[in-house]
């Protein structure tokens, strides 16, 4: 397959293509959904493309190509050049990396045992009948989620040196558990191998939160509550703060970051870091998406923000390095990670005389990206915490704050770390639990 | 088109392998994508993707196998890959039934009067080009300008084990912006986009240089001159933007049968709703709420849904009453009814799942000024940024972005970011009458794991709530 590659790199350059960057990828993965507590789909996929990216003297193009005969290469790269000659030029398009790297391969980032795809798919099943068996153990019967696994390659060449191959595998799991319409607790895990993959916990928690929600609720008046966020919902709000250091939002009017380098947007508890480079990392790799090597990017140190996320040609717009944050186009995040703290959950709420403990989120949507306003939902479990002690399952809240006043008003940082992704975490977080000392929450009329 | 027998071919191995029931959708989409942000053309790319989604059961167990790779040896390994999985462990397994549904064999073909695939990258790339100047020209510190243009064409050739034989074909093109506005040290953002099933006529229809001054000049208008509004108890008029995303939100949603019965639990969520409330009065007598993907040129439009099954406009709620639920064959069977044509999915590797089309309010015998006149003081929404809602579709919020104090029966002054929180019977209920400006907006509607944004139209005539709460 390099050959392919090559040919694609050769064809592009022939047709005047200065920058070039190609990936080739395979993914074969299965996912096992299951809800009522059973398995409602078992999907199997196996797919590939090309991915390329190139610079026609300022002109940018991408495409992805599916069909990798040599006929279809060879169309598809007079076809971009074609494509790139009728646009206009991008001025601040600066260009890629330069290479050769070298790279490190990433810790605990590739399980034999997922990639043995035959063997991975038989276990799956086992595994969620786990899920749903210690479930019902417990007391739930109707537990609904997702076991995801999969094996992915990509190879990388371009046009600045760079050859790079990488094997990573993954594995999530989703479960949440319902007592009934509105006691409910929710937990995820994800991992790079299935030994870290964390199955009896992620059920138990989910468990835990349902059976503590399954009471008589009560509810507060409109206000401003000290609150202890699970790792979850904190994670929602953390992948809002690091892709608001990517310079692409800034430039957009899409981040609550804009001009504040160097200034205080977090509490002193708050140290914040993207790691593409992470152990175990969901999304970590060796090389970004133009080759550069992934790294530790401290975002946020004690509450002041000390970086943002650039690709080589924005590096060069701010006259600054790459942090290996590539996206060709945007600038991301792979993995955020909160600086653990030194409290448990318990001792968490131990500090809070009148507050509440948010166990997810969901539906986080924002007012003002620039402004940072916003409102998300409490989903599953959401509790009074009284005099330091859980207390009575609260409804109908809404978190309708500003990103930043939150950040700000970080009292504490839980010790207990969890990797988190799913479907209000896009970009999977490293987070233990956290206090804030003030957070708005309105409350719908009748 | 190239592939399709592969289709069928999967149809037949899947019988071998014992399915009882087998969709395979062969699909080949080619898009191109242009985007803009502050002047500079950051992005612009083309896409053919194409590949085989194939859909079985066996055993009643339900299985998805996706591939691009178009080898007939690939195909029958991961049929008989998942076909093993469906065995193992059977009691596992979720067992399903369809309902029973006549097969089809027919064409959709939507056509293009302007063909998107005769202009070239220059003429769309100016397209936005043109926006941008009209943003700059309007006088307005238009800080961010966030402009993209997509078109595309996806071509469906869909065979089932029951005799369904169906090829589409149906071209789409859109058009989002993200627009943020300075002045005096504070912003205002706005977001939306506009889209249709169809050609260039479409695009050249939204007028977007004069859509965008108009857009950069309310918002700025709104910032600057725009005041609080006092928290109260109030009327509203809500304009079709804000009607069409409360209808979509909470009288669409809630009625996917797959919510219903809980296979969403753990992604979209649930549902207030349950079967046994149909009938059931949650709004006033003004409120009737439709999905109909058969509108000529809508964003959501399918003849056929991707179960094969001829795609009807649902009447969800008529006059106030709980009516209908959207259905595939499975949630179908599960109340003994015929599927009504809601499953859909954005592309060759997702499965089909319960989606809306188009949903919207059926419009009234008012003019939005009739609707204004009736209130003494109250707020008009004429659109509007953030919103949500949560997972059982019930506790939702709506923070304004034009909006307008209305006193003594007429608009007045304008007001900054009023913000509507209602649960879903009290809006519904609250609705007195509804206006005859009918409009139709687009959307993505996101649901599934893996997250399948679909395209769909939301709509609604301006509409007047009576004594809501407003902060």
């Amino acid at each position: 397959m390099t050959s392919r590659l090559d040919l694609m790199r050769r064809e592009l350059a022939k047709r005047g293509a200065e920058d070039v960057v190609l990936h080739l990828l395979r993914e074969e993965s299965q996912q096992v959904k299951f809800s009522n507590g059973e398995v409602s789909a078992t999907k199997n996929w196996d797919l590939s493309a090309m991915l390329v990216f190139a610079a026609f003297r300022k002109h940018i193009v991408m495409t992805s190509v599916r069909n990798l005969s040599l006929t279809s290469l060879k169309q598809t790269a007079l076809r971009l050049s074609q494509f790139a000659r009728s646009l206009a030029p991008n001025k601040d398009y600066m260009g890629i990396a330069e290479g050769p790297f070298t790279y490190k391969p990433v810790r605990h980032g590739f399980d034999a045992r997922i990639a043995d795809r035959d063997s991975a798919e038989d276990h799956s099943l086992e595994l969620v009948e786990r899920v749903i068996t210690r479930a019902a153990g417990h007391g739930v019967q109707r537990v609904a989620g997702v076991y995801e696994h999969g094996v992915s390659t990509v190879q990388m060449v371009t046009s600045g040196g760079v050859q790079a191959a990488e094997r990573s595998t993954q594995a999530y799991l989703s479960v949440r558990a319902l007592r009934s319409k509105t006691a409910s607790g929710h937990m995820v895990s994800c991992s790079r191998i299935l030994d870290r993959l964390d199955v009896t916990g992620s059920v138990d928690r989910a468990v835990d939160i349902a059976k503590l929600a399954d009471r008589p609720r009560s509810s507060v008046k409109p206000g401003r509550y000290p609150v202890v966020f699970e790792s979850l919902p904190f994670a929602n709000l953390l992948n809002a703060v690091a892709s608001s250091a990517s310079v692409f939002y800034v430039e957009s009017g899409l981040s609550c970051l804009t001009g504040k380098l160097g200034d205080t947007v977090a509490s002193p508890k708050v140290t914040l870091y993207d790691d593409g480079s992470l152990p175990n990392g969901y999304d970590s790799s060796s090389f970004d998406e133009e080759g550069v090597p992934r790294r530790r990017v401290t975002l946020i140190r004690k509450g002041v923000l000390r970086s943002m996320l650039h690709n080589t040609s924005t590096a060069r717009r701010y006259k600054t390095k790459s942090t290996g944050s590539a996206g060709l186009v945007v600038p991301n995040p792979t993995n955020v990670v909160l600086a653990k703290g030194n409290k448990s959950l318990e001792q968490l709420f131990s500090h809070v005389r009148n507050g509440i403990y948010v166990t997810n989120v969901w539906y986080t949507r924002f007012n003002n990206y620039a402004a940072g306003d916003f409102s998300t939902i409490p989903r599953d479990g959401i509790f009074l915490i009284r005099d330091g002690e859980l207390a009575a399952p609260l409804k109908e809240l809404r978190i309708s704050d500003n990103l930043l006043g939150i950040m700000r008003s970080v009292s504490a940082v839980g010790k207990d770390a969890r990797q988190v992704r799913g479907w209000e975490v896009e970009t999977p977080t490293v987070t233990p639990p956290a206090a804030v000392d003030a957070v708005r929450f309105t409350r719908p009329g009748k | 088109m190239q592939g399709a027998e592969l289709a069928d071919y999967a149809v037949k191995v899947a019988e071998e392998h014992g399915a009882s029931y087998c969709e395979a959708r062969f699909e080949r989409t080619a898009a191109n994508t242009f985007l803009l942000k502050n002047g500079t053309p950051e992005l612009s790319g083309f896409e053919q993707r194409s590949g085989i989604g194939i859909r079985l059961l066996i055993g009643g167990s339900l299985g998805f196998v996706s591939t691009n790779q178009f080898s007939r040896e690939k195909i029958r390994r991961m049929i008989s890959r998942i076909a093993h999985s469906l065995s193992m462990r059977s009691a596992l397994h979720e067992k399903v039934a369809l309902s029973n549904e006549k097969p089809f064999r027919g064409k959709d073909v939507v056509k293009q009067r302007i063909d998107m695939r005769d202009l070239s990258a220059e003429e769309k790339l100016a397209f936005l080009t043109e926006a941008e100047k009209a943003l700059l020209a309007s006088g307005v510190n238009c800080t961010g300008r966030f402009l993209t243009l997509s078109d595309s064409i996806s071509e469906e050739h869909l065979v089932t084990s029951e005799g369904t034989s169906i090829r589409s074909s149906i071209p789409r093109v859109e058009f989002n912006y993200y627009l943020t506005v300075s002045a005096n040290g504070k912003s205002m953002q706005r977001y939306w986009m506009y889209g249709n099933s169809g050609g260039y006529e479409f695009v050249k229809r939204w007028d977007v240089p004069s859509l965008m001054q108009r857009e950069a000049r309310t918002l700025h208008t709104m910032l600057t001159k725009g005041k609080k509004f006092p928290k109260g108890i109030t009327s509203l008029v809500a304009g079709p933007q804000v009607t069409g995303i409360m209808v979509h939100e909470s009288g669409g949603h809630p009625y996917e049968a797959d919510r219903i019965f809980g296979r969403e639990a753990a992604q979209a969520g649930e549902s207030f709703i349950s079967p046994e409330r149909v009938g059931e009065r949650i709004g006033s007598e003004a409120v009737t709420i439709v999905d109909d993907p058969t509108l000529k040129n809508s964003f959501g439009y399918y003849r056929f849904d991707n179960e094969g099954v001829r795609a009807r406009r649902k009447v969800l709620l008529e006059k106030g009453r709980i009516h209908e639920f959207l259905h595939n064959r499975q949630t179908a069977a599960l109340m003994g009814l015929r599927s009504n044509g809601s499953s859909r999915s954005v592309d060759f590797d997702k499965e089909s799942i319960v989606r809306m089309s188009n949903t919207f309010m059926l419009p009234g015998k008012y003019s939005e000024e009739e609707l204004i006149e009736g209130i003494r003081e109250g707020v008009l929404m004429r659109n509007f940024m953030e919103w949500n809602i949560d997972d059982q579709r019930m506790n939702q919020r709506y923070v304004g972005a034009e909006c307008y104090r209305i006193h003594r029966g007429e608009v007045a002054e304008p007001l900054l970011s009023p913000t509507l929180e209602i649960t879903t019977p009290a809006l519904y209920s609250s609705i007195d009458a509804c206006g005859k400006n009918l409009e139709m907006h687009a959307g993505s509607c996101g649901k599934g794991e893996p997250m399948q944004g679909i395209s769909v139209w939301l709509g609604g005539p301006s509409i007047r709530l009576r004594k809501v709460r407003v902060t």
